[in-house]
């Protein structure tokens, strides 16, 4: 019942044999070993299994692997550039916006999929595009203030 | 009473900077590993079958078919576990597994298997045959006399056997104060069940070696009394049982020191002799891991009408479920009612009842949260009832520095009360409070409300358990290693208590490793619970790391002849105060022949503190909402904390722990509530759909205004400010929502149906 899949992952191309009903989160984490993404619910209603699937922020807990052939994801593991973190990333830790961190990569690749697409969104709007990815522990100020940070062009 | 610290602290280089946090690049590049990260060699995972019945005796269990299935290495029953129990439950024991079932979900057997989905499916395979008991869900029901029983073993005592516990206290007398009143004013508050939501679940592992030596890693929030609770009830000596907290954990809020499920893990693993994972999943984690108490509160309080308390009473019914970790929360709530305002009369009866529901436990402001819902509600009605400011009713009524509170007779060390309501008020705009409420506004009115607090933790009275110890090592190169038995949950202990060690020591923050809370490396330390850490452990930590300080200077006086009251170090450098420039590096006095010759070289030392007395958190919020009145919708506009934190060692890892507990304090104010069926038991809501936890998008503006009261007797002066900011946010929106509208809500949260009935209620 295995099927066959080729896709690429963070840049690479990579092949995988999966069951109908494997989702991608599971792929991720245990095929790959990429544990960076989070199951924290398995319903998407939390957002810590956040990838950048083609561009787009997806639960992946929603998404079957199956689905996935010839599309790229990103996960946290792949947007560092050149041993350098991700200005989003550099933004989470200079504003200390991650407490445990467990909410934190989903956070991180739903607001860069937005980004990528919408250099310039007002602080409503990203406030509306993070209401997917829960986190109990900071009240969302500095994840918001970091991620404005690097909105207005701060440097990292 | 002699003081037993005096903080006269020079200049602190490190001590309230806020750099960046230990790990946390770990945390933002996805490298950091949670314990469900973890994968042992052969291990296997754990799935719990759990009861549909909210009360039953268990019959019968066969698992044979599920043992068949290729892959099931062990099944274990309360044949098992029967007699094991988690001696910190008290006297509420929760088993390992039991031969019955006192709410729907509670643990009836437990599955290994090669994986998952695999153990799910043998879940399927097991046949239980039920004897289905009546059951009791509400409180009041339970307490009365010919209700169903939740713990029929405890049939021996003479009392409803439903209540765990009365607690009774009394300072002056009650009915005296209300001979005395001008005012008398009653009321009943009801606050509701809800849930930690820590974003990462409970996982653990277990494995066991062929010696009977047990290791076990686990999300938690303390390792040792873990440790401690599994000794006892797996009948070992302590030292066999290594437990280990990872270094990541998503959170805890309370609710990750006391999951049962442990003992039983730890069962399973042996029987399967191989490693065996649980994790629980979104549903268990809602329903199965402790809530917080639904709780009733009847008060009546006397004042005059000049504006003083003079008499207050309580009668208090706390809902502790089927298993609680002891009737804490019944009991400890009558403390508040003397940490906050002078009153001579006091009388406050708690009462912790089972019902058929789920277990209950600590959740930040613990014992605080929900007592400070009716008292601070209570202040309102109370400052209405005599037309009076409620702020300024709260600074002629509150306690000073000074002032002896009745609980202990002790009295109030530091105080930045009075500074939080000042800076509070002027925050929020409190002249522009409505003077008589509901008057302005058409369908949508808008209204400011406050509420002050206090949050007691276990260093009220200095007992053997309030202790932290630490143990610092230097290596020769002049870096160290800082052993610590507290977890960091999240909340940057692991940096706190790196910054307090650097300061005491003149060491290099970046050059201090901090190992937390394995029980075969670490000290013994509580648990990170009860906003304790910092000052518990930390005042370890400050110790060591000075008795390390004079060790080096001892050495460098010796080798630079120069005498030791002349020497001060800093950054891994010791110095000569009269002038310098004249040093040595820390690498340099430890390498040094004089030192490594007689072997000096390798220091440790340890220190053991015992925290001397109270230490009191204060604070105030203050609230802006806007009621829409035809639909009882509420829309907070701001939220002001004003926090007496004592000193903020990390100003800013300190600003995220009052936002994230204005975060649940909204939630516990407007949104949260785990829903229990009436007729079934079932839990009606446990997901993130209905369970509705604040957003980004619906969050207020947040202001936090840091107060600074140096404590004398803490280290540095800190006080506990993991809990606070949860315990006064519902009483500030909801005196905001009678400012706004004249309407009286009692009952949380404040949904909007519950505030259109008041608003009904109000209209007559």
């Amino acid at each position: 019942m295995r099927q066959r899949i080729i896709f690429r992952v963070n840049g690479e191309m990579r092949e995988a044999y999966v069951e109908p009903k494997t989702t991608l989160l599971e792929l991720i984490r245990e095929d790959l070993g990429l544990t960076g993404a989070k199951e924290g619910c398995g319903k998407g209603e939390c957002g810590a299994c956040t990838v950048i699937l083609d561009g787009d922020a997806v639960p992946s807990c929603l998404v079957l692997a199956a689905g996935i052939e010839g599309k790229h994801i990103i996960t946290i593991e792949g947007i560092m550039e050149n041993g350098k973190l991700h200005p989003l990333q550099e933004a989470f830790v200079r504003y200390h916006a991650s407490q445990c961190g467990f909410c934190i990569p989903g956070m991180i690749l739903t607001a860069k999929a937005y980004l990528d697409k919408h250099p310039n969104p007002s602080e409503a709007e990203i406030k509306n595009i993070m209401m997917g990815n829960l986190c109990r522990c900071t009240g969302y100020e500095k994840i918001i203030e970091a991620i404005m940070a690097v909105v207005n062009g701060e440097e990292f | 009473m002699a003081k037993t610290t005096v903080i006269q602290e020079k200049e602190l280089n490190v001590v309230g900077t806020s750099p960046e946090m230990k790990l946390t690049r770990n945390k933002v590049t996805g490298r950091a590993k949670f314990t469900v990260d973890m994968k042992r060699p052969g291990m296997l995972y754990a799935k719990v079958l759990r009861s549909p019945h909210p009360s039953a005796y268990i019959k019968t269990i066969d698992y044979t078919r599920a043992l068949e299935l290729p892959g099931v290495y062990a099944v274990i029953t309360h044949e098992d576990a029967k007699l094991l129990y988690m001696p910190s439950h008290g006297q509420a024991r929760e088993y390992g597994l039991d031969d019955m079932v006192r709410y729907v979900g509670d643990k009836v057997a437990m599955v290994a298997a090669e994986t998952e989905e695999l153990a799910e499916e043998a879940l399927e395979y097991i046949n239980v045959e039920y004897e289905a008991l009546p059951a009791v869900f509400d409180m009041e029901e339970a307490m009365k006399p010919d209700a169903p029983v939740v713990h029929p073993e405890r049939q021996e005592l003479d009392t409803n056997v439903n209540i765990l516990e009365i607690s009774i206290q009394e300072w002056g007398n009650v009915e005296d104060g209300f001979k005395q009143a001008d005012y008398i004013i009653e009321n009943r508050f009801y606050t509701q069940r809800v849930c930690h939501c820590a974003l990462e679940p409970h996982a653990m592992v277990a494995e066991w070696d062929l010696e009977g030596n047990l290791v076990m890693w686990s999300s938690e929030q303390t390792a040792f009394m873990i440790r401690d609770s599994l000794a006892e009830a797996l009948n070992m000596p302590r030292s066999k049982i290594r437990f280990i907290v990872p270094e990541y954990v998503g959170g805890g809020f309370g609710g990750k020191y006391e999951s049962a499920e442990k003992i039983a893990l730890a069962i399973l693993a042996r029987k399967a002799g191989r490693p065996v994972m649980l994790k629980l999943n979104r549903e268990e984690e809602f329903y199965t891991t402790r809530t917080r108490s639904p709780c009733i509160f009847e008060t009546k309080t006397g004042v005059s009408k000049d504006g003083f308390l003079l008499a207050r009473q309580m009668k208090a019914v706390v809902d502790v479920g089927s298993y609680a970790w002891g009737a804490i929360m019944a009991s400890r709530a009558a403390s508040y009612l003397t940490l906050l305002y002078k009153c001579p009369n006091i009388k406050y009866t708690g009462y912790g009842v089972f019902t058929n529901t789920p277990p209950s436990g600590a959740m930040r402001g613990f014992t605080s949260t929900p007592i400070h819902y009716a008292m601070e509600s209570e202040i309102d009605e109370i400052a209405a009832v005599i037309n009076m400011d409620p702020l300024e009713f709260r600074l002629k009524n509150k306690l000073d520095v000074g002032d002896i509170i009745p609980l202990n007779n002790v009295a109030v060390s530091s105080s930045g009360l009075e500074e939080t309501m000042i800076k509070g008020a002027a925050e929020i705009g409190w002249h522009k409070r409505n003077p008589k409420p509901g008057v302005t506004g058409g369908k949508f009115k808008r209204g400011l409300g406050m509420a002050s607090y206090c949050h007691y933790s276990p260093m009220l009275k200095a007992t053997e358990r309030s202790i932290g110890n630490a143990v610092l090592m230097a290596n020769i190169d002049g870096s160290f290693h800082l052993l610590l038995g507290t977890a960091d949950i999240g909340q940057g202990l692991r940096t706190i208590m790196a910054q307090i060690a650097s300061e005491a020591l003149g060491g290099k923050l970046d050059e201090i490793d901090v190992t937390l809370a394995d029980t075969a490396v670490t000290p013994w330390a509580t648990t990170t619970a009860a906003s304790r850490s910092t000052i518990e452990t930390g005042g370890a930590v400050k110790q060591a790391a000075e008795d390390m300080k004079q060790k080096i200077i001892r050495f460098a006086s010796g080798i630079m002849d120069v005498p030791v009251e002349d020497l001060d170090a800093r950054d891994c450098r010791v110095y000569n105060l009269s002038d310098p420039s004249q040093g040595m590096s820390f690498a340099e006095i430890l390498r040094h022949p004089e030192v490594y010759l007689k072997g000096d070289n390798n220091l440790v030392t340890k220190a053991t503190y015992s925290v001397p007395q109270f230490i009191p958190p204060y604070g105030s919020q203050f609230a802006e909402v806007e009621v829409d009145t035809e639909t009882g919708e509420v829309r907070v506009i701001k939220i002001v904390a004003a926090s007496d934190v004592g000193r903020a060692i990390h100003p800013k890892s300190v600003e995220g722990q009052l936002e994230g507990g204005i975060h649940m304090g909204l939630g516990f104010a407007l949104s949260e509530e785990l829903k229990i069926c009436p007729e079934t038991g079932v839990p009606l809501n446990p997901n993130f759909l209905d369970y509705k936890l604040f957003r980004s998008g619906d969050m207020p503006e947040i202001k936090v205004i840091i107060v600074e009261p140096i404590d004398p007797y803490s280290v540095y002066g800190v006080k506990g400010v993991g809990e606070m900011t949860v315990i006064a946010t519902a009483p500030a929106i909801r005196n905001a929502i009678y400012n706004a509208t004249g309407a009286k809500v009692f009952r949380l949260p404040l949904t909007s149906e519950n505030v259109l009935a008041a608003l009904k209620e109000k209209e007559g």
